[in-house]
């Protein structure tokens, strides 16, 4: 069975969509003695999108992709907007501890054991999580892709030695040695963002490497190479965009887990002790788990909802990023 | 359980005849497309039928639906497949597979990853053996031994234990075919099962499937798109486009004046090495299909057209020379010669072939001129330079004149980029920084290759294969090379398209002043081609000679074998094959 025969209906599929362009192919008969199915397609589908438009039409068309980034943008505009929604310093004591969500209109989400704010608490923590995890998945990212595409595209000894210097980062457990790099450095937002990062990269590196690996042989890298495309055109203009469906749902991953490793931090009592974030809400909620369990559940349902919309950013995006998306999903 | 061999398995089915499969009025839905529309044929016990079609066709659509395997979002809206008087569209999934692998078998095409790497073939035609049949593992094994020796693999006790990896292609289809054959199928499909073999080999399997079928007293479904098989190996033949049933008719009467245009267009359009068709004496003909304004399929032929070119002299100016060139590839501690000393001329304007079977170094041969791979020892004199030693700056300009069409279009352009990307970063490369001038060149070459330069702003995937590789020459041409080497240009597309793309060739060689290296394995390709060719075996070139001398009067054995085999395979059947029914009935 060659995979062209299966594609088949699938790209008459795509054509019957573009119905409306049909009559072009009318105009150029010729055309059809170029293998039949895709031949009629390539007819229909004459209406030019610009570059563009066309991955972020069908990102947008995702009711998922939709629902995780409205959520997102809300949180980013919520942090952006800390001191206007909720005036103040979090960490100052307002009011009686203990007042349960809905028991006094002034503080909708309720108070902690000090009598501080849980709302203003989850306004300005989001501010932390969103740069710690924002950051440093940029970070982690970037060194992580440079380091494995020159690996995978070079091979050789630069990818043995490069490979090694990833193992020894990949046999310390991740946790350990992030708890170690803050207890080391003074713990700041800078210094968790960097260290999270730090422990973070081996992983894209890998997955870069491997991706670098494979669509090195392919036939268009090949055919580059023979053009005289320079290494930086190659590995960034051809190799890179094929390999970003893995990576950017990994980047997506990544600032899931970065919240999720900064908001551990905090728990523990090692994240930047004069801010708030919604770990160390949690972290110093979690002894009135069974008084007042609104204190951990609420700043926790943070941490889920907005994981949750970066993991469905992260599909939307593979999705909309593939040329060939319409095809394979009918 | 008796010997395999046994023609008194065969009992007529009461009532129906030898009749084996009965296809009527089949159609297969994906969504709103039907990629095989209202298809009807049947199948005898101990018949050849050989369903013909170009990619796209429905015919490898039509097995699956034998066998109940479509994908999960494939309907069969009408129709029904009635073998051996029971229809299979009404079987629970259970029974299905109870004939699956017992009553029908299938072969596929690449007898690379059918069989599971991890397992002995023994204990991969074990399995089969013990799912249908109540065996135990000793009498299994014996019968595996037996299926082995059936399919003339050599030493087969020996061999049984062997894992895939250690077989060759051939062995390894050979393999393929004893899984299928172990439980006596009544039906083997065979989709496509020597398009990934080397000509020699390929006619070696054909041969073993055609002795199966009359010791088996199978039916055999033969899906194919190459003419010269059917032609030698069928009973009869289907031939279809694009989910339709053009015609049904007699192997014999495939050549016949009277036959459906589409039918006359594709054995028009399949060059044949016996032929000896050149390209100085005449173009290939193309089919032409196009589409009406009731939507109905109009088929035409272009008949081929006489012409009168002259052929490049071999004395003037040297393009290329190449001398004892060797690679030599270092895999973990082994190294192992790509390319052993090979030397070669190429006038300018000419035109040199390059064939070989798989693995005899005519790709390594190319990747080396084109300074893909490092070559170890030799020289590559082109336009009076050695490149061999040349850095990667010193290259740069080099590579302006020497340019490479490769032989997958679905794997060599990239599939995030447009067409205008692909093309315009070569010259954005080599310096073309006026972005009004590289419309010019783009339009240019839009209009060589014979593409529409709206199509410009599409990606790779929205264009059938012939369309992807005039993309592929257009990249190849955009700089105005001097020199273009074809790394099997044609072999992954379909005949008509093939013609077309050759007969591109030809032309763009004549109008812009061309030089190739064309390589194949395909002989008569290049016969119709080359101006000289060189045969390469085993990392040599073994044979050099100008394109009449080396088809009529090969000096080497491995020439002669190869254009037997090339002969074997195609031609029209000389005598009437071996029938089962006058023996067996």
């Amino acid at each position: 069975m060659s995979t062209t025969d299966l594609n088949a209906p699938a790209i008459a599929l795509a054509g019957a969509r573009q119905g409306a362009a049909r009559p072009e192919a009318s105009a150029l008969p010729e055309w059809h003695n170029v293998r039949a199915p895709d031949a009629r397609t390539t007819l229909t589908a004459a209406v030019t999108v610009p570059p563009g438009r066309r991955e972020l039409r069908i990102f947008f068309s995702n009711p998922n992709a939709l629902f995780g980034v409205t959520f997102l943008s809300i949180m980013v505009l919520m942090s952006i907007f800390a001191p206007l929604i909720s005036p103040g310093d979090p960490l100052n004591m307002v009011t009686t501890p203990f007042l349960w969500p809905g028991q006094d209109a002034a503080y909708p989400l309720g108070t902690d054991a000090m009598g501080r704010d849980v709302l203003a608490g989850i306004v300005h923590g989001s501010r932390i999580s969103l740069f710690v995890g924002l950051a440093a998945t940029a970070l982690g990212l970037t060194v992580g892709v440079v380091v494995g595409a020159v690996a995978g595209y070079f091979g050789g000894w630069v990818d043995d030695v490069l490979v090694r210097i990833i193992e020894i980062f990949q046999t310390l457990p991740n946790f350990v040695l992030l708890v170690v790099l803050v207890a080391i450095a003074q713990p700041s937002a800078l210094t968790v963002t960097v260290a999270i990062a730090i422990v973070s990269w081996p992983m894209v590196a890998r997955l870069t490497r491997a991706e670098f690996r494979a669509i090195r042989a392919k036939d268009y890298v090949m055919a580059a190479r023979s053009l005289g495309f320079g290494c930086a055109r190659i590995i960034f203009t051809e190799i890179l965009p094929n390999a970003l469906p893995p990576l950017i749902v990994t980047a997506s991953v990544m600032v899931a887990s970065a919240i999720l490793m900064e908001s551990a931090l905090s728990f523990m009592g090692l994240g930047d002790p004069n801010v708030v974030s919604w770990g160390s809400m949690i972290g110093s909620g979690r002894e009135l788990v069974r008084t007042a369990w609104y204190l951990t559940a609420l700043p926790g349902l943070a941490i889920v909802f907005t994981v949750l919309a970066l993991n469905l950013i992260g599909d939307g995006l593979n999705d909309a990023l593939n040329p060939r998306f319409s095809e394979e999903r009918s | 359980m008796n010997a395999i061999v046994s023609p008194a398995a065969f009992t007529p089915a009461p009532g129906n005849g030898h009749r084996l499969l009965e296809v009527e009025d089949l159609s297969i839905r994906f969504g709103a497309s039907d990629p095989v529309k209202r298809l009807s044929f049947s199948i005898d016990r101990g018949e050849t039928l050989a369903v013909v079609g170009e990619s796209g066709s429905g015919k490898s659509l039509t097995a699956l639906a034998l066998m109940r395997l479509l994908p999960r979002n494939a309907r069969i809206p009408n129709g029904s497949i009635h073998f051996e008087g029971t229809n299979l569209l009404d079987l629970k999934d259970r029974q299905m597979r109870a004939v699956r692998g017992r009553d029908i078998a299938m072969i596929f095409q690449e007898p690379m990853t059918s069989l599971n790497p991890v397992a002995t073939i023994g204990a991969q035609i074990v399995e089969v053996l013990r799912l249908h049949e109540k065996l135990s593992r000793k009498a299994a094994r014996q019968r595996a031994i037996e299926l082995l020796d059936l399919v003339k693999i050599p030493d087969p006790a020996q061999r049984i234990d062997d894992y895939p990896h250690q077989l060759s292609g051939g062995q390894r289809q050979r393999v393929m075919i004893a899984i299928a054959v172990a439980c006596k199928p009544k039906l083997l499909i065979a989709d496509e099962p020597t398009t990934a073999l080397d000509a020699t080999i390929q006619a070696q399997i054909l041969e073993l499937l055609d002795e199966l079928r009359r010791k088996l007293s199978m039916g055999l479904l033969l899906i194919t798109h190459d003419l010269g098989l059917v032609s030698r190996w069928s009973d009869r033949v289907v031939v279809m486009y694009h989910g339709d049933k053009l015609e049904e008719l007699a192997t014999a009467d495939l050549y016949a004046p009277d036959r459906h245009p589409y039918t006359k267009g594709l054995t028009q359009a399949s060059i044949r090495l016996d032929e000896e068709v050149h390209y100085t004496a005449q173009t290939l003909a193309e089919v032409k299909v196009a589409r009406s304004t009731d939507g109905r399929n109009i088929y035409d032929v272009k008949p081929p057209e006489r012409r009168a070119l002259p052929i490049p002299a071999t004395d003037r100016e040297q393009l290329l020379v190449v001398k004892d060139l060797s690679v030599t590839y270092q895999g973990g501690s082994k190294a192992s010669k790509a390319l052993d000393g090979a030397s070669l001329t190429l006038a300018k304007g000419e035109t040199l072939g390059i064939v070989g079977e798989s693995g005899s170094g005519k790709s390594t041969l190319s990747k080396a001129i084109m300074r893909l791979v490092n070559s170890q020892e030799g020289s590559i004199v082109f336009q009076g330079r050695d490149i061999s030693r040349l850095g990667a700056q010193q290259l740069q300009p080099v590579r302006r004149d020497l340019q490479m069409i490769f032989q997958d279009p679905f794997g060599s352009l990239n599939p995030r980029k447009t067409i205008r990307e692909i093309l315009e970063a070569p010259l954005v490369v080599h310096g073309v920084s006026n972005a009004a001038e590289r419309r010019q060149r783009l339009a240019e070459t839009f209009e060589h290759v014979r593409l529409p330069s709206f199509v410009a702003d599409r990606y790779p995937h929205e264009f059938s294969g012939g369309q992807r590789q005039r993309i592929g020459i257009a990249r190849a041409l955009i700089l105005r090379p001097s020199l273009v080497i074809c790394d099997e240009p044609v072999s992954a597309l379909d005949v008509s398209i093939q013609a077309q793309i050759l007969n591109l060739l030809v032309e763009l060689k004549t109008s812009l002043g061309l030089s190739y290296l064309f390589i194949s394995h395909d002989l008569a390709v290049v016969q119709y081609i080359s101006d000289r060719v060189i045969v390469m075996k085993d990392a040599r070139i073994v044979e050099e000679s100008d394109h009449r001398t080396i088809w009529r009067s090969p000096k080497t054995d491995y020439t002669r074998a190869l254009i037997a085999a090339a002969n074997d395979k195609g031609g029209r059947p000389l005598a009437p094959r071996p029938q089962l029914h006058a023996a067996a009935l």
